[in-house]
């Protein structure tokens, strides 16, 4: 839930901000594109009122103004539609920036509960609607209603009576339109909810085909899918209704109207003077309506892009004013990297009080001193704690009391460009990203050289491996391209590549044969050496020389 | 499922129901948008006869009444079919996306997630979203253009003749428009996908890339997708957006002749005499026809646009759906000198083994022997030599038609839905939910959820414990009776008490199937019924009691060593 509140208004105002002379730029297009489009009209009437009395000569170059008028307008026109692209785009791509650097100020838990597929949703489907609404609805809206005011004007000037009675006609047509916008959107709110769910589907199933073919749970989740997609093409249905409804029922308002003018128009006697018009200005009213509900009617079509985006947007809204974590902090990070060669502890539990949002308390003032070089191993039964305490050494959670620190400094506010020389943590399963094989390790921190991943894989034993792949460092990884032990051994890799001082490894025999366990001992002993070493393990035996650590339910030692 | 090619005609053909609403309501409303302009020029003309005394108010009252009628039958015509045209439009993405889906489930796995999804919902979107316009089209555009035609021709032939040959001009240039159209389009789809797989890394991974400080990199990374992507996208818009604007005033050269021939016209020296109202209706419905063609060409795009999303997903939706496999009968299990080399060397050998159902054989062995790969001869054709048979059919053979295991490997693969229904998958099955909730040792964790087995375990399994996830994955391999039962690491993440449990419960429940225990926890092996120790050619098959007797290799490892350590 948003901490403050979330204005969509806000976002696009900060977006917009970022391009001043650009969209300075589209508003003088736009004010000379609605002056010239005036232009044909009025050309055409002077035409008109001189065609009895002209010449064929002068007809020619009528004709030739009279294009070149409508030229003139198509071009700006034309310009127009360009600029509303590159500006549209040049927004999205603002706010989808502007949504990155907030990923990185969320805290753990957000990851948790929304989990990614609705993230994913965020980026790609909520920023979609408002690219739709940029480079369509939104500008030529702003220049459907000025045209709407120019029309009462001069519909007043013809005649008070009529012009009164369009007064009292539009709040109907707008009260409708606000009535079937609430409808719409609600619709489409339940709308991107299902669609989010649904993004979620497809990748999951993805990682999980052996499983569905192998209890022959095809038809589950087809079901299982279908059911979302259903809530989804329910509310779809729910806002095509409106879609559909709203045109067609201004049309009918305007034909009302239109006849309630001419009726009111010929009744003649003391009305004469308040209603009575000529048979020209009655053809030109007529025109004037159909004008003047034209624009608010196209406003209604685009009703469907505007209720998606204002939803989009409000959950944009929502996400970039989400809660944030602490910011770290880079000068007291600069202070502590001068103290640390001082006899702080490498990781220093202090008075530690944690529990789930859900109420299960996990730590109660819990205390804990790991001397630098001390290789530590943390034991418990399942959900005892021992994965949560490492989230919080890794600054992922914010206990609700006490401190932890490292090598003296709050992990709380530890500054990223630190990180890493302090510690590196092997996952529990490797995660592999979206990249090649040097990429694998480094994390596309430009700070690694290829020469430090080298020495990395040299360390776990995976060089000869690497070696023999023909694109080395450059190869494309793949859930394929290696086994399940090499990849435990790339994770390793990845946490020592910037020779961190302490290392933690989660579950590190989890998974794994003992030999390919025995190997990642190995690599273990060789990465820690000379480092301080905390680690989860089930079984005691492992190493040998270290201190255990019993981690039990509601700690407090 | 059906086995004819799957075309964008079939989703049409599929509908008929609602696109014959679309068809009679479409009709109507186009002919009947004549109506209003008629009654309009009407209404104008009964008020001047009134002003100069030539009629009633009562005529006045009955052509109003009749405008509102009039509009009134028109505009629920148009209601009708812009509703259909959305309900049509609506099932065909619930199709198409279910039938991706279909595809997805029952396809060749694939790698890209990024590109299955952009595919799944964007091109669907899109396809639907052309063949909604191209359906709406043909009825405002092409209906509606055919009453102006006919209206100008009956005011002009001649002129209409000559004016006529501009708007197919405004075709020609969308034609040539075509190809960079498509091919930018294109490019913006693939700049899509690419995107669309940076930001599910940059989202997926945000833990890892947070735990490691690399936040700023990844987001830098992410930042070249955004300008790739923008770039892509702005070059297609102006493309399309530009286009629309340009076939209008090409048609528009028309109106040069329109004012001199039909001026001329008006003023008695042309083909035809006309008066002032002749002249301005000829020239607002051509003018009419100009916009309504210009939308035409625009719909050619909107059409292509669909074609290029169409022809990604096509080879998708017409793939081969593997049928769902029966479950094999209960059975022996015999292995005989079965071998599989991976790469070129030798990986399995000399493996053999019997056993029956209610036996757990133990299978164990030095790093890389092959114990998981054994286990996934049962899962997927593996080409083995020797012979491994259930019932005295070989596997190979079998897997071809039925599913012979369950299993629990090292992901536990769970979905985001309740822990019952990770586990029964909406089947029903011999056991029940509880029973193999309690086996799996489960029943205590789910005393601490808030809504027991009904408890979502997330995006991931995240709401869960690792452990915890892995014993859901086995409460699953449980509950559906398979005649073998492979269990690769069940022991990984699990403390001594739970192991116990769950090797009891195991024994105690499931004799009627045969458990293959693969593991290198060996404390537990002893009450085992029998013991597959692999180790190339020194793998032996028997008792825990006899392999400790005739296999060194095996008792080095039982006693906590390293069997090849010399």
């Amino acid at each position: 839930m948003p901490s403050k509140k979330a204005s969509p208004i806000k976002v696009f105002a900060k977006a917009i901000g970022h391009y001043p002379g650009l969209t300075l730029c589209l508003i003088l297009v736009i004010v000379l594109d609605v002056v010239a489009a005036l232009a044909p009209p009025l050309l055409l009437g002077k035409i008109v009122d001189s065609l009895t009395t002209t010449s064929a000569q002068l007809l020619l170059y009528s004709g030739l103004a009279y294009f070149a008028s409508l030229l003139l307008t198509k071009l700006l026109e034309a310009v127009r539609e360009g600029m509303i692209t590159v500006w549209g785009e040049k927004l999205t791509h603002e706010i989808r920036s502007q949504m990155a650097a907030k990923l990185k100020k969320l805290p753990a838990s957000y990851y948790a509960q929304e989990g990614s597929g609705s993230l994913v949703s965020r980026f790609v489907n909520d920023v979609d609607t408002l690219e739709d609404l940029f480079s369509s609805g939104i500008v030529n809206m702003i220049a459907d209603l000025a045209s709407v005011i120019g029309i009462v004007v001069v519909i007043f000037s013809k005649s008070v009576g009529l012009g009164i009675l369009l007064l009292l006609f539009l709040p109907i047509v707008w009260l409708f339109t606000v009535k079937i916008q609430q409808k719409s959107y609600r619709a489409q709110l339940d709308n991107r909810e299902a669609i989010a769910d649904a993004d979620r589907v497809l990748p999951e199933t993805t990682a999980n085909l052996l499983t569905i073919h192998l209890y022959r749970a095809q038809s589950f989740m087809k079901h299982h899918y279908e059911k979302i997609l259903k809530r989804s093409f329910d509310a779809m249905q729910q806002s095509n209704f409106c879609d559909s409804v709203y045109s067609p029922v201004v049309i009918f308002i305007q034909a009302v109207l239109t006849g309630l003018m001419l009726l009111l128009a010929s009744l003649g006697g003391p009305w004469q003077s308040f209603f009575g018009i000529s048979a020209g200005t009655a053809v030109a009213i007529i025109a004037y309506v159909g004008q003047v509900f034209t624009p608010l009617s196209s406003i209604g079509m685009e009703i469907q892009n505007i209720q998606a985006a204002a939803a989009g947007s409000q959950r944009i809204a929502n996400f970039l004013s989400a809660e944030e974590r602490p910011e770290e902090t880079e000068s007291l990070g600069n202070n502590a990297k001068a103290e640390r060669s001082n006899s702080h502890p490498a990781i220093e539990i202090k008075d530690l009080t944690f529990s789930y949002p859900n109420g299960k308390k996990i730590f109660d003032h819990f205390n804990l001193v790991i001397r630098e070089g001390e290789k530590v191993t943390l034991k418990g039964r399942t959900g005892a704690g021992k994965s949560t305490l490492f989230k919080l050494i890794l600054g992922l959670y914010a206990p609700q009391g006490g401190s932890i620190k490292i090598l003296g400094q709050d992990v709380q506010t530890l500054p990223d460009s630190q990180r890493r020389q302090l510690y590196g943590c092997v996952e529990q399963t490797f995660q592999l990203i979206d990249g090649n094989l040097g990429e694998q390790i480094s994390l596309r921190d430009p700070a690694i050289s290829d020469q430090e991943i080298w020495q990395a894989l040299e360390t776990v034993g995976l060089a000869d491996a690497v070696k023999k792949l023909p694109d080395g460092l450059n190869s494309h990884v793949t859930n394929a391209t290696f086994s399940h032990g090499q990849m435990q051994l790339l994770t390793i890799a990845r946490a020592i590549s910037a020779k961190p001082r302490l290392l933690l490894f989660d579950e590190i025999t989890a998974n794994l044969d003992r030999e390919t366990e025995n190997r990642l001992l190995k690599a273990l002993e060789r990465a820690s050496q000379g480092k301080t070493l905390l680690s989860i393990s089930h079984r005691t035996e492992l190493l040998k020389d270290g201190r255990i650590i019993e981690i039990k339910r509601n700690n407090h030692n | 499922m059906e086995k004819e090619e799957k075309s964008l005609r079939s989703y049409f053909t599929a509908q008929w129901k609602p696109l014959a609403v679309v068809t009679v309501s479409g009709i109507i409303y186009n002919v009947g948008m004549a109506a209003g302009p008629w009654f309009e020029g009407q209404l104008a003309q009964c008020l001047l006869n009134i002003l100069e005394k030539k009629t009633t108010y009562f005529t006045m009252v009955r052509l109003a009444l009749g405008y509102v009628l009039t509009i009134f039958l028109v505009q629920f015509m148009r209601y009708l079919k812009r509703l259909y045209v959305r309900k049509f439009a609506n099932r065909t993405i619930l199709t198409l996306r279910s039938q991706l889906y279909y595809a997805l489930l029952t396809g060749q796995k694939q790698t890209d997630i990024g590109d299955v999804m952009t595919k799944a919902l964007s091109d669907a979107d899109d396809c639907a979203e052309g063949m909604r316009k191209f359906t709406t089209e043909i009825f405002d555009t092409g209906v509606v253009m055919v009453v102006y035609l006919c209206m100008l021709f009956a005011y002009d032939w001649r002129l209409t003749l000559l004016v006529l040959i501009f708007p197919p001009l405004a075709y020609v240039l969308a034609a040539g428009l075509k190809k960079p159209v498509t091919t930018s389009v294109a490019n913006a789809k693939k700049a899509t996908g690419e995107l669309n797989k940076a930001t599910l890394d940059r989202t997926q991974n945000a833990l890892t890339y947070r735990i490691f400080g690399v936040e700023d990199s990844q987001n830098r990374h992410y930042e070249r997708y955004l300008k790739n992507y923008e770039q892509k996208q702005i070059k297609a818009g102006v493309l399309i957006n530009v286009a629309e604007p340009l076939y209008y005033i090409v048609s528009s050269i028309s109106f040069i002749l329109i004012i001199y021939l039909g001026g001329k016209n008006v003023l008695g020296q042309g083909w035809q005499a006309w008066n002032l109202a002749a002249f301005s209706t000829y020239l607002a419905c051509f003018g009419k026809l100009a916009v309504k063609s210009s939308h035409a060409a625009n719909l050619f795009n909107a059409v292509q646009k669909a074609e290029v999303s169409w022809h990604r997903i096509k080879p998708l939706l017409n793939q081969e759906a593997a049928p769902t496999k029966q479950v094999a009968k209960s059975g022996d299990l015999q292995i005989k000198d079965l071998a599989f080399s991976w790469d070129q060397k030798p990986l399995l050998q000399k493996v053999s083994l019997t056993a029956k159902p209610g036996q757990i054989v133990g299978i164990t062995g030095p790093v890389a022997c092959g114990k998981s790969t054994l286990g996934r001869i049962f899962l997927e054709k593996i080409p083995y030599k020797g012979s491994a048979s259930l019932g005295g059919q070989e596997v190979k053979d079998l897997l071809d038609k039925v599913v012979l295991c369950s299993y629990q490997g090292h992901q536990p693969q769970l979905f985001s839905a309740s822990i019952a229904d990770n586990i029964t998958l909406g089947q029903k099955e011999d056991l029940t939910l509880d029973q193999v909730l309690g086996d799996a040792d489960l029943t205590p964790d789910l005393k601490e959820m808030p809504n027991g087995a009904d408890t979502e375990v997330g995006d991931r399994a995240q709401l869960l414990s690792g452990g915890q996830a892995a014993r859901v994955a086995l409460a699953r391999a449980l509950y559906f009776k398979r005649p073998l039962l492979v269990l690769d690491d069940p022991f990984a993440s699990v403390d001594e008490d739970t192991a116990q449990h769950i090797l009891a419960a195991l024994k105690a429940n499931y004799q009627d199937r045969i458990t293959l225990l693969i593991s290198h926890r060996l404390e537990f092996f002893p009450q085992l019924d029998s013991v597959l120790y692999l180790d190339g050619d020194q793998t032996r098959f028997g008792t825990h009691a006899e392999l400790i007797a005739e296999s060194p290799g095996y008792r080095k490892l039982f006693e906590g060593g390293e069997p090849n350590a010399k």
